[in-house]
């Protein structure tokens, strides 16, 4: 390991009143010379300084006095080489993360333990554990100046929130070590890492729980939406005969009972399998920090997500721009869907967007009819959005796809005029081209439906919603 | 939680009481200094100082007097007034009145008539540095910043030198080499070197001390302020979030249904992403974590990593002890290594000169630190 030590200004000005001694000692050595000469040449500064030439005795004093502080600063040189030669490198160092799969928004609490094994002091530390800016220190201090004698050890912590959804990294722990007399300093980044998964949001989904409690149970319209009527094991209702109806429905007990023909109707409940489709491409990743559209896009995903375990559906996920990215097959289950989280919050904007290349893929493992969500901002080749389309439909593939509106997303509400006539220009321009794809889509009988921020995760809520109604991808 | 409160204001005085007492350490060793240069300067020049105060106040007022004056020739001219003796004499009641200046004083400065002779003005100059000098060190002690504290030291020695040579100083200097331990002991420079190495190494690990102490103690009353209020529950924005809660459903007419929701929401959209939300879950966190792991909370207030000064006294009187007797002994190798050489070759003038003396002296400066690093390097490899 090849550190670099620096010499701080103090040093400087250390090395500055050394080398003015030397040089000091070395012009009085010839000051009487120079004496002499601007006697003779009739220039007289003795009134001046009337004890010049008695000074000249100084300078060997001054030589020996700038030898001992030069030597003297040599040997806290090597001794502070000797520390960060020696204790840097042996120094032990350790973090504990709480939990390290967490949802954005909540918290976690990290712990650093610096161990010095060795048989020297550190004299002055400054250690920082790195922190990304995608979390944010709520409590306590990611950073500590401190000495570390031989032997001894330290233990700091601080608590964080998740800010942003995604994989990251906690770490390296950078530490600067200063000498004593703060004449020597040198950073060093220890590589000590730590994984931190932030699933998106789990506030959206909070909200549905609180409003199925206070629904009893149920979701608005969940007892009417989701039934078919006619199969199934559970009793519906008796009504009378028709004559379309099969023999079989009669119920003749209560046929007899009634003094007419009545049928028995069952009802089960709808099953269908979705696919959350979301455009990763690397335009998805603009917008407000924290807040882009990949963002909100995760969040709606984990939120059908969630809904359709709830419903007992079929669900899965996939990641794509250029390629495919992360995929994960239709399944059930709270583990599926934990599974689904993780892959969320593995989503980084990157690449183009290559629908047709994604719904290919789609189609090599679910050869099935099922129904698509596909949240993408649409900014890739319409002709490929359009090809992607056609691919879908022709395997049985119902696509609703989801726009988020790229201007309502990026530029911030104006606050001028000028702002203003951009903010408007700029949507009038995008809204003629998403009317442009729009249209091409719909002539395949498939919806575009635009969302801004505000809106984003209840029509990706409310598309699903008509897919469960209509029987959409229906197993 | 009290409890770690407690231990957090314990720690918080004691850190403060080493502190202090670091600092009066401090204070003390440059008094001591101070005094010594006193004894051996003229206290003519701390006097010159302070007069060089005044001449600068004086000069600051001539530059106002100057724009004040043009500004009034400019306006008498425009009102057709060309009597320059009346704008001259306003305008030295006006800056009279501004400053409150000995008016006769700036006239004479005005019209040339300054009795300062040239010795005096170096006098000023060098009486003002030492007290710039002083100025840093004040600035040292209440800061820490050992840059203060260097560029004080160089300020000194270099006014030293030069009230030496203006004769307003007594430095008592023998002849090189020193006959006696007496010449050695009686010596200025000696008394002055020893006293400023000794301050240099010793305020300067103080000051380290200090400064680590002073941020810890920073750290110290952050945590507590925030732990306390996210544990004792002072949070000002409490009252206000729940005003708000309360107007808000009061103030609309719903139907028992969107009442019943509303309540299911209100709880948690009053406080959702504010203060209140995260300080809950702050508390709850530390408390969980602090059920699972006892240290875990004085790792979180910093209890946990406390500097620890028991061996800084004793490394800096080690650190004196070897460094300093083996900087003089290496410093008088180099010099009688050259005199060895002048004696060896006596016939050739180079070799007797102070140049090749310090030529020695670097040269065993770079060996000494290659062979220090190089055993260094073996040892601890």
């Amino acid at each position: 390991m090849i550190l670099k030590i620096r010499i701080t200004n103090v040093a400087g000005i250390y090395l500055l009143i050394t080398f003015f001694g030397f040089f000091f000692a070395l012009s009085l050595f010839q000051l009487k010379y120079l004496l002499s000469f601007l006697k003779a040449s009739g220039v007289d500064v003795g009134f001046l300084f009337p004890r010049a030439s008695d000074i000249v005795t100084f300078a060997p004093w001054l030589l020996v006095f700038s030898g001992i502080l030069l030597f003297a600063f040599v040997l806290s040189y090597l001794r502070f080489s000797m520390q960060v030669r020696i204790v840097l490198p042996r120094l032990e160092i350790t973090r504990a993360v709480s939990n390290d799969r967490i949802f954005q928004g909540e918290l976690t609490s990290v712990k650093i333990r610096i161990e010095n094994p060795t048989i020297f002091d550190l004299d002055r530390v400054i250690l920082t554990d790195m922190v990304p800016d995608t979390f944010d220190i709520v409590f306590g201090e990611n950073h500590v100046e401190v000495n570390i004698p031989a032997g001894g050890k330290i233990e700091f912590a601080y608590i964080l929130r998740a800010a942003a959804r995604g994989v990251h990294l906690i770490g390296p722990v950078s530490i600067m070590l200063m000498d004593k007399s703060s004449f020597f300093a040198t950073t060093i980044e220890i590589p000590v890492f730590s994984e931190i998964r932030v699933f998106p949001s789990y506030r959206d989904i909070k909200r549905l729980e609180i409003t199925q409690k206070t629904m009893g149970g149920f979701l608005p319209g969940q007892h009417t939406m989701f039934k078919l009527k006619g199969s199934g094991y559970d009793f519906h209702q008796l009504r009378q005969f028709y004559y379309s109806d099969p023999l079989k429905l009669i119920d003749w007990k209560a046929s007899a009972r009634l003094g007419k023909l009545m049928v028995r109707e069952y009802h089960g409940e709808k099953v269908i399998k979705i696919y959350i489709l979301i455009d990763t491409s690397y335009t998805m990743g603009y917008g407000y920090r924290r807040f882009t559209k990949l963002d909100f896009a995760t969040r709606a995903g984990a939120l059908v997500a969630y809904l359709a375990q709830k419903l007992q559906d079929f669900f899965g996920v996939m990641l794509f721009s250029s390629t495919v990215h992360n995929f994960v097959k239709a399944g059930r289950g709270r583990g599926h869907f934990m599974q689904i989280l993780s892959v969320l919050a593995e989503a980084e904007p990157e690449g183009v967007a290559n629908l047709p290349g994604a719904i290919r893929y789609l189609i090599d493992y679910e050869p099935r009819s099922c129904f698509l969500v596909i949240i993408s901002d649409l900014e890739s080749d319409v002709g490929a959005i359009v090809e992607g389309v056609k691919i879908a439909l022709a395997h049985k593939l119902r696509p609703a796809i989801i726009v988020p509106m790229s201007p309502l997303f990026e530029i911030p509400p104006p606050r001028s005029p000028f702002r203003q006539i951009f903010r408007e220009a700029v949507m009038i321009e995008y809204m003629r081209r998403l009317n442009t794809i729009s249209n091409k889509i719909a002539r395949f009988g498939v919806r575009v439906l635009p969302a801004t921020p505000q809106n984003i995760i209840s029509i990706v809520l409310e598309s699903y919603v008509r897919a469960k109604q209509r029987m959409i991808g229906a197993i | 939680m009290r409890i770690y409160l407690d231990l957090l204001n314990r720690e918080r005085r004691s850190l403060l009481l080493r502190y202090a007492s670091f600092k009066m350490l401090i204070v003390i060793f440059l008094v001591t200094y101070y005094m010594y240069i006193n004894s051996i300067i003229n206290s003519n020049a701390w006097t010159m100082g302070l007069v060089a105060f005044s001449f600068i106040k004086l000069l600051f007022v001539v530059a106002v007097f100057s724009i004040v004056y043009s500004f009034m020739l400019i306006s008498a001219f425009a009102a057709n007034v060309y009597d320059y003796e009346v704008i001259y004499s306003a305008s030295l009641m006006l800056i009279n009145s501004i400053f409150g200046t000995n008016v006769s004083r700036l006239n004479n400065i005005l019209v040339g008539n300054v009795t300062l002779s040239i010795g005096d003005l170096l006098l000023m100059i060098l009486g003002f540095l030492l007290w710039i000098s002083v100025f840093y060190n004040i600035s040292f002690v209440a800061k820490g910043k050992v840059s203060h504290f260097m560029w004080s030291l160089a300020i000194i020695l270099l006014t030293l030198v030069g009230l030496e040579a203006m004769g307003q100083a007594n430095i008592m200097v023998s002849e090189w080499p020193p006959a006696s331990v007496s010449d050695l002991i009686t010596n200025s420079v000696v008394i002055l070197a020893m006293l400023t190495f000794f301050i240099i190494e010793i305020c300067g690990n103080l000051a380290y001390a200090a400064t680590i102490i002073d941020e810890y103690y920073k750290k110290i009353d952050r945590l507590s302020k925030s732990f306390r209020e996210i544990l004792m529950g002072q949070i000002r924005s409490e009252l206000v979030t729940s005003e708000r809660e309360s107007e808000s459903v009061s103030k609309l007419r719903l139907s028992p249904l969107a009442l019943l929701m509303l309540r299911g929401y209100s709880g948690m959209y009053a406080l959702e992403e504010t203060g209140e939300e995260l300080s809950s879950k702050v508390a709850g966190l530390i408390r969980s974590e602090g059920k699972n792991d006892r240290e875990f909370v004085t790792s979180i207030l910093g209890l946990k990593s406390v500097p620890r000064f028991t061996t800084t006294v004793l490394s800096i009187i080690t650190g004196l002890l070897v460094k300093l007797p083996l900087a003089i002994l290496l410093t008088l190798l180099a010099f009688i290594l050259a005199n060895s050489f002048g004696s060896l070759y006596p016939e050739l003038v180079e070799i007797r000169t102070p140049a090749f003396s310090l030529i020695i002296l670097t040269l065993i400066v770079v060996l000494f630190y290659l062979f220090g690093d190089f055993i260094a390097r073996r040892k601890f490899r």
